[in-house]
């Protein structure tokens, strides 16, 4: 069983022969039959709003809980909301809802709205979780409502308000960041916003009240005809899971209506979402940069050399600020697929406005920090999987990086080579002298204690992990770069 | 438009802070968000309601200007 889908009681997803499949349960039987037959999949499937499968009989698999088997379309990477830029997270909010009500014209309804049932696949995101769909229950709320804005509307409207980086929560909330805690961090200028202040600031007074717990009510004291109704539901709330008598008189009497609207608000409020403008560390890297324009064309002739010579099927562009050489990439090998990684979600997010406006379906922009990148998260360690567990590749492209990591970031040679080298087994990457400009701006603040940064230190130290094939220096610049393969 | 949702939320958030006690019973995490919704519903249908009113108002004139 795979480990990110063992708490659901519907199915769960596996490996087998290194394909993914997913085991459907008994106990949802009835629900993914009607998902099936009552045209749902169909429209979703036509519309691209998620991901195909295929009914499969593995004669190895056979266990009491087994209704049938799928084999869904694969993906090729796996990524976590906490890698995306704003406008990935935002796409994939949208889609959520989109899904939400196509479902509920066929009468049925999300019983889940996490954001890491959201992959991207060529350029969009897609929906993979077939087993979260159910019978829409008239009169009931949206169960995945709080979900969704954990998910979702947190992490956007922290986004959008106080940093672009704060995706990054969702590392140390794996079930999204909490409504309360998003109000507190929230600027009054968000909490004024009617739509933001109802969906964040008066849901998370609605949790802070639920969640009071272990007075005995009083009636007498302050009562209200709401304070009654809340404590019923309240009560009829703990049983649900034990389908106890109580469920029947709940009647929260939620329309179709009010979900309608429901949904319909939240679509308002995370379009209304937007990122201030966008000052990026890189942003302007290469209109500043100490590069002829004809150093900066044999830069990309010489990847563009490299990479026909290679002809990957997969590249991971470590380090590569608004994906201009993973455009090289892909523009130079038809059918190859390029990992574009950042630390700077400016950077990141104005490499995925170009995807879009492209239409581009080879190149998927992620935030990565090289020095500390994506743990492994969630129960005992195992849910979302790290970095290192999902990526791997062809080739790893790492131009104008080597100083950042050797200079501000300490990290020796040989440290680098040997994390380079479980990535993918060729290595294009660019040598940057300490005499470049660049190098000397990261030295100009801090004492030089580099005396092993040097092209023969650097050729050294990772001959121990790599053959170096080829070796081009950029005319009109002291740089140079190397073609390496893993020993 | 938007001075029209802005005002009907305005309406919704007093509604809310008026008849919304306090709770006081142990109830399972997540079940806040449930009973939120039970809260708004009806308002959110009516704001609902109206912004397709609305909207309907505002392509009739748009339609009409056109032609």
């Amino acid at each position: 069983m795979n480990n990110t889908s063992f708490r659901d009681n519907s199915g769960f997803v596996f490996k087998h022969n290194g394909e993914i499949y997913r085991q459907i349960n008994t106990v949802y039987k009835d629900e993914y039959d009607k998902f099936i037959s009552c045209g749902l999949y169909e429209e979703l499937i036509k519309k691209e709003m998620l991901i195909p499968h295929k009914e499969v009989s593995l004669p190895d698999i056979n266990n009491e809980k087994l209704y049938k088997c799928i084999k869904p379309e694969q993906i090729d990477y796996i990524s976590y909301p906490y890698e995306w830029c704003f406008s990935e997270l935002k796409e994939a909010a949208l889609l959520t809802l989109n899904i939400q009500k196509t479902a509920l014209k066929y009468n049925m309804s999300l019983k889940d709205a996490s954001a890491f049932n959201i992959q991207f696949k060529e350029g969009k995101p897609i929906f993979i979780d077939t087993l979260s769909f159910e019978t829409y229950k008239e009169n009931q709320p949206w169960i995945a409502y709080g979900q969704f804005c954990r998910h979702f509307l947190a992490p956007l409207a922290l986004m959008s308000y106080k940093d672009i980086s704060l995706n990054k929560l969702l590392i140390t909330n794996i079930d999204g960041i909490p409504i309360e805690l998003c109000c507190k961090l929230l600027p009054l200028k968000a909490k004024l916003r009617p739509i933001i202040f109802f969906h964040i600031v008066l849901h998370a007074i609605s949790i802070k009240k639920s969640e009071i717990k272990g007075h005995k009510t009083n009636m007498n004291k302050g009562g209200g005809r709401f304070f009654a109704q809340n404590r019923l539901k309240n009560t009829c709330l703990e049983n649900i899971d034990n389908e106890s008598p109580c469920q029947e008189k709940l009647n929260p009497k939620f329309s179709k209506l009010a979900m309608t609207g429901l949904i319909d608000s939240l679509e308002d409020c995370i379009k209304d979402l937007k990122l201030p403008e966008l000052k990026t560390e890189w942003g302007n890297y290469y209109t500043n940069t100490n590069y002829s324009k004809e150093a900066f064309t044999q830069k990309g002739d010489i990847i563009t050399e490299f990479i026909k010579k290679l002809r990957p099927e997969t590249v991971c562009d470590l380090g590569a600020n608004r994906g201009d050489f993973s455009r090289t990439v892909i523009n130079a090998c038809p059918q190859t697929r390029c990992l574009s990684f950042d630390i700077d979600p400016a950077a990141v997010e104005e490499n995925y406005k170009l995807v879009k406006q492209n239409r581009e379906t080879r190149i998927l922009p992620l935030t990565l920090d090289l020095t500390n990148p994506t743990p492994a998260i969630g129960f005992a360690n195992k849910e979302r999987c790290s970095f290192t567990e999902r990526f791997t590749c062809d080739t790893v492209l790492a131009l104008a990086l080597i100083h950042h990591l050797a200079i501000s970031n300490n990290l020796p040679f040989n440290n680098i080579a040997k994390y380079f080298s479980t990535i993918g087994k060729y290595l294009i990457i660019e040598f940057v002298p300490k005499d470049d400009s660049k190098v000397q701006i990261l030295l100009s603040t801090r004492e030089d204690i580099f005396q092993n940064y040097t092209e023969e230190c650097f050729e050294n130290e990772f001959s121990n992990y790599y053959t170096i094939i080829e070796k081009r220096a950029i005319t009109g610049s002291k740089r140079t770069i190397y073609l390496m393969e893993r020993r | 438009m938007i001075r029209f949702l802005n005002y009907t939320y305005l309406v919704l958030i007093i509604f809310f802070l008026v008849n919304n006690q306090e709770a006081q019973a142990y109830i399972n995490p997540g079940s806040g968000s449930y009973i939120f919704q039970t809260i708004a519903g009806g308002l959110l249908s009516i704001l609902y309601l109206c912004k397709k009113l609305v909207l309907k108002i505002f392509h009739l004139f748009v339609k009409n200007k056109n032609e």
